[in-house]
């Protein structure tokens, strides 16, 4: 499935970490490519911190093992592994300038003053931080401090960058200049960036891959579009993007189609990869976009489209989409994003007549 | 809305100033005045502060209370940093327990405490001397370094620990290089107030000095019986300047310890 030929740079082999009785990260296995910006996502308390955590030697996994760049961390404390660490809240030294916040790993490895001199005015000039150079992190920005924070860590090479929420205490104009910047910085660098995130907009603008975690466990790992496209599991259909769920069971399925009973009327879905047992409870998963009104649709056929009857409830405007929401006689909702146009003219509690093409069902477990 | 204030509160505010600090005052004022007697102003001298200077007894206290509260301040700051930094970095059985204990010594009476620890120098055969008067007084000086550099360490956020892990510390890096030096305003004002609470110490020290450590409030004490004389005037309005201007000096690196952890 992956498409690079990279090296493996973290390895986790079910790793889990247990806070009393609970498995805060539940036998994770997941491997990093050298170069790579993955993001973990998930909701507050899904184990990602405390994956990364365990990544940077915060944490000692209860059980499992990690390796980077092939040596085993077993035991191996934060002060020397090869990976550095970004705070959500910057944690700078407060006693130190900026120039002596940079400098502070690279000190400790007790480089020749002229070596370290160069690397931080190379890396301040990258982050354009040049007249703050002497001033005490206290007199700083909240966005200028996370950068000096994201240039300690990086002046020391580091072979993967641990980015813990980063930008979680910035306002979003500035938040989203950042994305932007962090990952023309990881590009330029080449160097593997881990990041969390809890919001899932952020994880689709920056990461080449991303893990959404939750519960401790990974509910799904593949690209932006690949989550997007193809959730795999309820959760991940959820928490990237909006979805329509519509809840049945397996009536029948064979190598070509699969027949979904949902509140007794027949959907088929063509080309579904998972195979599942008769009366599996499944959610047919339709994104927003992909839900069409018949009444709009040109080249609607019932052999072509899965059709059911929806009660109309409201309209919102977004931006030059416009944003139908209706509910099933059962009472699930669904949405309806279509290019805003005068021409759909439903009212509230109108019976509607709404479909999905067949070929673009994908099914995740109820 | 803030209401100014009326008459009757001025003339109470006044007042109430008036009774605290008017004997100070006094105090400072006589210490200048030309007459051996605490009656009637009789012009402007500084022979006491000459004749205080000259006078070797007076001399030696002052050497004695240097000594004293000097090595115990010291102490109090190493053990009160070193605990507090143990406290904040270790959970253990019995932390709550200890972390009271440290304050009882503060909240004894001091008479007490001269008692109690003069019978305990006894039983281990311990001659009075200097050292005896300076364990003395760390007992209670401990305490308050102690609680200085503890809330210090609350308000210090974990992850600035972390950090210097992870570019590269080991433990006893990330306390030399990341805690202590950001510890320096809390200990030094709680150094300082500790150094106010030897200084002005009588009643415990008074049970624990050896014959000849007579420290400078015992000095004040001893020649209260003979009397007041123009000359105590004079060293006590000196000590009233050294602690009032530690008590300054505390005050302003502790504000500008909590502006730097903002």
């Amino acid at each position: 499935m992956e498409k690079k030929k990279a090296n493996k740079m973290i390895e986790l082999i079910s790793v889990t970490k247990k806070f009393g009785e609970m498995n805060a990260v539940n036998h994770i296995n997941l491997t990093v490519y050298e170069g790579e910006f993955l993001t973990f996502l998930g909701p507050s308390g899904c184990g990602k911190t405390t994956t990364l955590r365990m990544i940077a030697g915060f944490e000692d996994p209860s059980d499992g093992k990690i390796f980077i760049d092939g040596k085993d961390c077993d035991n191996v404390p934060p002060n020397l592994r090869d990976v550095n660490t970004v705070f959500q809240n910057y944690a700078l030294f407060p006693h130190l300038s900026i120039r002596d916040n940079i400098a502070f790993g690279l000190k400790l490895k007790k480089l020749p003053k002229e070596e370290i001199d160069k690397k931080v005015d190379k890396m301040v000039k990258l982050i354009k931080l040049e007249e703050h150079i002497n001033k005490k992190p206290s007199q700083l920005s909240g966005g200028q401090k996370q950068r000096v924070a994201i240039a300690r860590s990086l002046v020391n090479e580091p072979k993967v960058l641990l980015l813990d929420e980063p930008l979680g205490a910035l306002d979003l104009k500035l938040r989203k200049e950042m994305q932007i910047e962090l990952k023309h910085l990881q590009r330029e660098l080449g160097i593997t960036f881990v990041y969390v995130t809890h919001d899932q907009e952020e994880a689709l603008t920056i990461s080449d891959r991303i893990v959404i975690m939750n519960k401790g466990n990974i509910e799904q790992l593949g690209t932006a579009t690949e989550i997007y496209d193809t959730p795999r599991t309820k959760f991940a259909a959820n928490f990237i993007g909006e979805t329509n769920l519509i809840s049945g069971w397996i009536m029948e399925q064979d190598d070509q189609r699969t027949l979904i009973n949902v509140h007794n009327s027949i959907m088929e879905a063509f080309e579904v990869e998972k195979k599942y047992n008769v009366r599996d409870k499944v959610c047919i998963c339709v994104r927003p976009e992909n839900m069409h009104f018949v009444d709009y649709l040109p080249d609607y056929s019932e052999e072509r489209y899965n059709t059911i009857t929806a009660i109309y409830d409201e309209q919102i405007y977004i931006g030059n989409l416009r944003r139908h929401i209706l509910h099933t006689p059962e009472g699930e909702e669904i949405k309806i994003t279509r290019y805003a146009r005068k021409d759909e003219n439903y009212n509230r509690g109108d019976y509607v007549k709404i479909c999905w093409s067949k070929k673009r069902c994908i099914l995740v477990n109820d | 809305m803030k209401k100014k204030l009326g008459p009757v509160s001025i003339v109470y505010i006044l007042l109430f100033l008036f009774i605290l600090y008017a004997p100070i005052v006094l105090m400072v004022v006589y210490s200048f005045n030309n007459s051996e007697l605490d009656m009637g102003w009789s012009g402007f001298t500084w022979k006491w502060y000459q004749e205080l200077l000259s006078a070797n007894d007076v001399k030696t206290a002052a050497i004695n209370t240097l000594i004293v509260s000097g090595a115990s301040t010291f102490l109090s700051i190493m053990l009160g940093a070193f605990a507090a930094i143990g406290f904040h970095k270790h959970d253990f059985r019995g932390k709550d327990l200890l972390d009271s204990f440290f304050y009882i010594p503060t909240i004894v009476p001091a008479m007490l405490l001269g008692v109690s620890l003069l019978s305990l120098y006894d039983i281990l055969h311990i001659p009075l001397s200097k050292i005896t008067i300076i364990i003395s007084h760390v007992t209670f000086c401990m305490p308050v370094c102690f609680n200085n550099i503890r809330v210090a360490l609350k308000g210090f956020d974990r992850s600035i620990e972390e950090a210097a892990q992870d570019l590269g510390c080991n433990q006893l890096q990330v306390i030399g290089k990341v805690l202590l030096p950001n510890l320096v305003p809390a200990m030094l004002s709680g150094g300082l107030l500790a150094f106010t609470f030897s200084l002005e110490d009588v009643l415990t020290t008074f049970f624990v000095a050896g014959p000849k450590d007579v420290t400078l409030s015992m000095y004040i004490f001893g020649q209260m019986k003979a009397g007041m004389k123009p000359t105590l005037n004079a060293l006590s309005t000196l000590l009233i300047i050294v602690t009032v201007s530690l008590g300054v000096i505390m005050q302003l690196l502790q504000n500008r310890s909590v502006a730097n952890s903002k």
